[in-house]
């Protein structure tokens, strides 16, 4: 039987009555996580594991990646609402959308995010259908040194995050590289700066940082204006929950790159989706006519990020079908049950089992299908947050950032973190230090440190290793590119204007 | 609690006539108790390192499930993550010594005592219960090398002297000690590179940039059975690759594979730990239970916690040589 075969024979399978029952169970569970932050796709997916067990694998499996992808499209709202990332991935959205939310547009940043997700969603799950084989070797060429040229791309991002000044900037992405260094080293097993607290032994978790630094830094925010009375009323929204033209405009380019985007960095093992988020919303905000409008409220910033977040669980199932091999925490669990039901992820998966692989794919249009019904009429039902008065709205914010941080790894010392965190989140707001580029380098530097290690071990420290390949080449030009572009930008348009004038 | 206390107890109900049988009942069953400890009679805690999910855990799910359901007590799988399972270790080394806080372990407590200056420090907190078993482990070449043995991959380190390297999931994990353990053995040069988790250890040796690794038989299968890695011996022969030599018989003096085990807290009574012991070795050797464990080659060693003991001991000793000649440990 040919591949077309099996994928035909996958729609029948996801099309049974009871498939479609459990694809609707694990979107809806998938939301209901993302919507709450801490609680990620992983904690929600293990948490099933024992009720599963004795299921017909291919519904139980279905359920599960329903959870994984439903997630992401949950994680937005509470991004946008209240400034808390719901999940990891939707950091970059708490920036725009938050301010989308402030201008009164909360509407149209979640229905831009519902939608986004969709298209991009369903771009990735075609990207599955019809790349999962090839795109096997492609992620294999990526080795340490490959890995070191892509962090150090996405890190050349950070300079399009600085905000006016470039000092801050630097403040801000080394305080982020600091605290990526906390933990036990992958190449000596040494501990770093850990203090003598076991906790710290792996590192300070990005998600207790991310909530600290939006989520509390908020709130701490939010009790100086009441203190001083200055304190906004929660605006009501008029309008419909929809996009205007104009929206609907700028939105649809960023979903389009940021599906491609997002399946992309999905298929390289060990990127994730909050890397895509953020090579998304940097990227949007280059090709942008008016940059100056990002972290103040763009369309573009939500629309892209939202969609690259979710196409890349698309992109991280190539590897986890074809290869065996889990690209991040979520993923991994996901192998964990297929192991469980005796079924090993890998080259041969499409040909031994292809009605549960192709069902399994099959599925995803159809959820995402769902999510997008399930999550348009909700809307209305989460903007409605936005008028809970501010002196209940914000012991909330603390309660659900507590819980999430918590939930994680179930320790104490992450409550104390998102305190302290909070207080530097604060502090960065009243100097004008970005908060970005220490979430970005926080996320990269880590990952950068090690590759770079490892490239340096197999070349017995010779630096032509980072451009000894075709893909560090590409890389490496793109990065330089990427940094001179804000000065050669503007000299280009004086010369073109001087130009004008004679 | 002594048998006068439960008589003044019982004394005032004593009129009624119907109830002088289980009067009776009531005055003989601590003096059984006294006996044969009577445990359990409240819920145990397993405390575990890793995350729900992960293959430590199925497979603590799998035994605690049938121990639940035989003793007729609830028993909770409690997830405390981080540090390599020192989280984990840390809350049960303070916890009662009732046997109702009981630790599930990985080889990662052995390493970590070997590389304290004195394993005591890191062990004697805990009293051993029993061993559960291992995860079979393969020693796994890629394509690149085009070795198909023990003596075909050490003749190719020796020609490529110096320029080869071997990957592991991290630094002084258990995969990495077996990788410094092969290359101990075969008298090898190679060089350490550590990635992040097995996986990513794995695509390294697929892709030809690493020469071998040490992984789990359960993650390295798929690759295994499209022939993009070869197996040049695993810790223990299995039905699964009957072809494949175990590393003893490859290379003399390998010894014991570190297991997953329980530990219980110092101070446990001796009885409820042999009872503890006993019920894991009757669920492990269940049919069933059998029958999942062998299909993902999981190595059942459940004993004594006299031999887990003496087993665990070993196994520090035996780290703790790998870790000093590899210049690992220099205390």
């Amino acid at each position: 039987m040919d591949t077309f075969t099996h994928i035909m024979n996958g729609f029948v399978v996801a099309t049974e009555p009871m498939n479609l029952w459990y694809t609707f169970l694990g979107v809806l569970m998938g939301t209901i996580i993302g919507v709450l932050p801490g609680i990620g796709p992983s904690a929600g997916i293990a948490l099933l594991i024992p009720i599963t067990y004795g299921m017909n694998p291919t519904s139980a499996l279905i359920m599960m990646a329903g959870i994984y992808y439903g997630a992401k499209y949950g994680g937005s709202t509470t991004a946008i609402l209240i400034r808390t990332p719901g999940e990891a991935a939707s950091v970059m959205t708490s920036i725009d959308g938050y301010e989308m939310a402030k201008n009164g547009r909360a509407g149209a940043a979640l229905a831009v995010s519902a939608i986004g997700s969709f298209i991009a969603g369903t771009i990735g799950v075609i990207g599955l259908t019809l790349f999962a084989v090839p795109l096997t070797s492609m992620a294999l060429k990526f080795g340490p040194a490959e890995y070191f040229m892509l962090m150090l791309f996405a890190m050349t991002a950070v300079s399009t995050l600085t905000g006016d000044s470039p000092a801050k900037g630097v403040i801000a992405t080394i305080l982020g590289l600091m605290i990526a260094t906390i933990g036990i080293d992958l190449q000596s097993g040494q501990a770093r700066f850990t203090m003598g607290v076991p906790e710290f032994l792996d590192g300070v978790g990005f998600v207790v940082v991310v909530v600290g630094l939006f989520a509390m830094a908020e709130v701490l925010r939010g009790l100086e204006d009441i203190y001083r009375g200055s304190s906004a009323k929660a605006m009501r929204i008029t309008g419909k929950l929809w996009l205007t033209r104009e929206e609907w405009k700028r939105s649809i380019g960023p979903i389009w790159r940021g599906g491609i985007i997002g399946f992309v960095i999905g298929v390289l093992p060990g990127a994730g989706g909050t890397i895509a988020a953020i090579m998304s919303y940097t990227t949007e905000k280059r090709l942008s006519k008016h940059p100056e409008e990002f972290g103040k409220g763009a369309i573009e910033g939500v629309a892209g990020p939202e969609s690259a977040n979710n196409s890349d669980t698309a992109g991280a199932l190539v590897p986890l079908l074809t290869l065996g091999i889990p690209g991040g925490g979520a993923t991994a669990v996901l192998l964990g049950a297929f192991i469980m039901y005796g079924i090993q992820p890998g080259p041969l998966l499409f040909q031994t089992k292809p009605d549960l692989v192709w069902g399994l794919v099959n599925s995803m249009y159809i959820g995402n299908v769902m999510l997008v019904i399930l999550n348009l009429p909700l809307i209305g039902l989460f903007v409605r947050l936005l008028y809970i008065p501010q002196g209940i709205l914000y012991p909330l914010i603390v309660a659900i950032s507590a819980i999430g941080a918590y939930a994680i790894n179930g320790s104490t010392m992450d409550l104390w973190l998102i305190l302290a965190f909070g207080v530097v989140g604060y502090v960065f707001d009243k100097t004008g230090i970005p908060v970005a580029p220490l979430v970005l380098s926080l996320v990269l530097g880590g990952m950068m440190e090690q590759s770079f290690r490892q490239a340096m071990t197999i070349s017995s420290g010779d630096l032509k290793i980072f451009y000894g390949s075709t893909i560090t080449v590409v890389l490496l030009v793109m990065s330089v590119i990427s940094v001179l572009l804000p000065f050669v930008i503007p000299m280009l348009r004086k010369l073109g204007s001087k130009g004008d004038e004679s | 609690m002594n048998v006068y206390n439960i008589k003044a107890a019982v004394m005032p109900v004593f009129p009624s006539c119907r109830t002088f049988p289980l009067f009776l009942c009531a005055l003989l069953l601590p003096l059984y108790a006294a006996a044969q400890p009577a445990y359990p009679v409240k819920p145990i805690r397993i405390v575990l390192g890793s995350t729900p999910g992960a293959s430590p855990d199925i497979l603590a799910r799998m035994i605690t499930t049938k121990m639940s359901e035989n003793w007729q007590q609830t028993v909770v799988i409690d997830n405390k993550v981080g540090a390599g399972g020192l989280i984990a270790a840390n809350l049960v080394a303070k916890a009662t010594p009732d046997g109702y806080t009981l630790l599930a372990t990985s080889p990662a407590i052995a390493i970590r005592a070997a590389l304290a200056s004195n394993p005591d420090d890191v062990l004697k907190d805990f009293s051993a219960v029993t061993e559960i078993g291992f995860s079979n482990t393969a020693l796994l070449a890629g394509p690149a090398s085009g070795a198909k043995s023990i003596r075909e991959i050490i003749a190719f380190a020796n020609a490529n002297h110096g320029k080869v390297f071997f990957a592991s999931g991290g630094a002084l994990t258990a995969d990495h000690i077996n990788g410094e353990r092969f290359r101990i053995a075969a008298g090898i040069k190679v060089q350490h590179v550590a990635f992040k988790g097995q996986s990513e250890a794995l695509i390294e040796v697929v892709a030809g940039r690493m020469l071998y690794t040490s992984a789990s038989l359960t993650s390295s299968m798929p690759f295994i059975k499209n022939g993009t890695l070869r197996v040049l011996a695993v810790a223990q022969r299995t039905p699964l690759l009957p072809d494949v030599p175990s590393m003893e018989e490859s290379l003399k003096g390998w010894g014991r594979n570190g297991s997953q085990a329980l530990l219980a807290p110092k101070g446990t009574p001796l009885a409820i730990r042999q009872k503890i012991s006993r019920e894991v070795a009757r669920i492990t050797s269940l049919p069933e239970i059998k029958e999942k464990l062998d299909a993902v080659s999981f190595g059942i060693t459940a004993n004594s916690p006299e031999q887990h003991e003496k087993n665990l001991r070993a196994d520090v000793a035996a780290f703790s040589r790998v870790l000093k000649e590899s210049g690992l440990k220099t205390n």
